[in-house]
């Protein structure tokens, strides 16, 4: 008798907790029958459109059905943890997070528990974040690109009312060259920034040999470097490393780098180019012993329009990144104390397969 | 002293905006002397304690602010600022000689207007 009111005060006081929680708790025997369900359970069920009071087994509450499949595969000893489904009930979409445990009782298996928590709202307000962000970096594009274009349009308007000035056909004519140069400018400016933003037309993939764009790379800036007394070096590694992708852009995705390297030593350095292969990831190091990156600015480096250059963009390491991620690779970058290490990593393509 | 020969210094990263700014001025016959980066601009100003230094807000890694800051005679050197957008610029001039804010594009004619009247004895 004595025994029989503690059980009972134990079930209510231990029915009261599982009420005051936030998460469902669905308990079924062995034959998936139900035992138990509260009060946030039943709450869920009912935004789902499942009525819970004349359900006997899990089966009849037509629940998505791998959610239904976990808890009777929990009732014989499997275990599900963290698991995530979106139901669309009555028009209402709802995202779901929930775990189907076993019950395990005096040794025995003796069924299961499906744990609910309904994270429609924070699904909802994750979103939202990212719209907000979303629209936050493209307003800081967008301010990016005013103050950029603005610099040209400034001098075009200029030169316009100085045409109004003057009669001189030599001083017109240099006038119009300017403005020409002006206009070429605002336009290049204007394709940089699509570049950025848009999946290039047609991009041509195929093998592409790193070492050979790096070297065709160096080519290019060879001079530059020279006039500022900076010594340019490719490691060669055999293998060499082979990555599928447009050559182009991956060219232009180096020279940005490089020139990144070579504007941060006007006076004088090296610049150490390393590549391999680790697995099936390919990686190419640039590695310059210029003024580096003060650690407030190392955020920042791949926004586009960040720039802290006399005569910057702002775009060349966004674009990098951009024909980098294209390619499903990556860039790091580092600035320990002297100088800037940049690592390109690309998925690699195995060699045995090319040679 | 500063140096009577130069009336303005100009402060801008962008060789397209600094040269229109330099016809301008030639136009009317005014002196002056550019830098295209914060420091260089700094240290003209100093140099030369112009009346008048027309400032570009945006200067890679110093600001146009940095470089009024920087002035050591703030009372000689007034500032018209330049900028490609002037956002909730009004609150961070406090305390800074600043004379005007154009924005890109501008007019050449205000810019002498403004010029002319910085550059006037009386002012």
């Amino acid at each position: 008798m004595y025994s029989e009111k503690v059980n009972q005060l134990v079930k209510r006081r231990v029915t009261e907790i599982l009420d005051s929680i936030r998460h469902g708790v669905v308990v079924v025997d062995g034959k998936g029958m139900l035992l138990y369900a509260n009060k946030a359970a039943a709450g869920i069920l009912q935004k789902m459109g499942i009525p819970l009071a004349d359900k006997r087994n899990i089966a009849e509450l037509g629940l998505n059905r791998e959610m239904e499949r976990a808890v009777q595969e929990a009732a014989a000893g499997a275990s599900f943890h963290k698991q995530q489904c979106q139901v669309n009930c009555n028009g209402v979409s709802m995202h779901l997070s929930w775990d189907a445990v076993p019950i395990v009782a005096g040794g025995r298996k003796a069924g299961a528990i499906l744990l609910v928590e309904d994270e429609t709202e924070a699904v909802a307000m994750a979103r939202q974040l990212k719209e907000w962000e979303r629209l936050a970096a493209a307003g800081e594009a967008v301010a990016g690109l005013a103050h950029e274009i603005r610099n040209p349009m400034a001098a075009a308007q200029g030169i316009l009312q100085l045409l109004d000035l003057t009669d001189d056909n030599e001083q017109r004519k240099k006038l119009m060259a300017r403005f020409s140069r002006e206009l070429d400018r605002m336009n290049d400016i204007l394709t940089n920034y699509i570049d950025l933003i848009q999946p290039p037309a047609e991009e041509e993939v195929e093998l592409i040999d790193v070492l050979e764009v790096t070297k065709s790379v160096v080519a290019l800036i060879e001079g530059e470097a020279a006039l500022y007394n900076i010594g340019v070096s490719i490691r060669p590694v055999q293998p060499v490393p082979r990555v599928l992708g447009d050559p182009g852009l991956l060219k232009q995705a180096f020279l940005n780098i490089v020139k990144n390297a070579i504007e941060a030593m006007t006076e004088g350095g090296a610049l150490r180019i390393s590549m391999g292969c680790a697995g099936a990831q390919a990686w190419v190091e640039f590695k310059d012993n210029g003024s580096g990156i003060p650690p407030e600015h190392q955020d920042n480096v791949f926004r586009p329009f960040f720039t802290t250059k006399v005569a910057g963009t702002g775009l060349g390491l966004a674009l990098s990144r951009r024909i980098v991620r294209g390619m499903g690779g990556e860039i790091k970058i580092s600035s320990p104390q002297l100088g800037t290490v940049v690592t390109v990593y690309l998925p690699a393509i195995c060699q045995d397969v090319w040679r | 002293m500063s140096s009577p020969s130069v009336q303005v210094v100009i402060v801008d990263d962008d060789s397209s905006v600094r040269w229109i700014i330099e016809q301008s001025l030639d136009l009317a016959g005014i002196s002056y002397v550019s830098a295209a980066t914060g420091a260089q601009g700094i240290e003209l100003i100093n140099l030369h304690r112009p009346p008048l230094a027309i400032v570009d807000l945006k200067l890679g890694a110093m600001s146009g602010l940095d470089v009024l800051r920087g002035i050591a005679c703030p009372r000689q050197t007034k500032a018209l600022l330049i900028t490609g957008y002037a956002s909730s610029l009004r609150d961070q001039l406090k305390d800074l000689p600043v004379l005007a804010v154009m924005e890109k594009p501008f007019d050449i004619q205000d810019l002498l207007r403004v010029v002319e009247e910085a550059l006037r004895p009386s002012a």
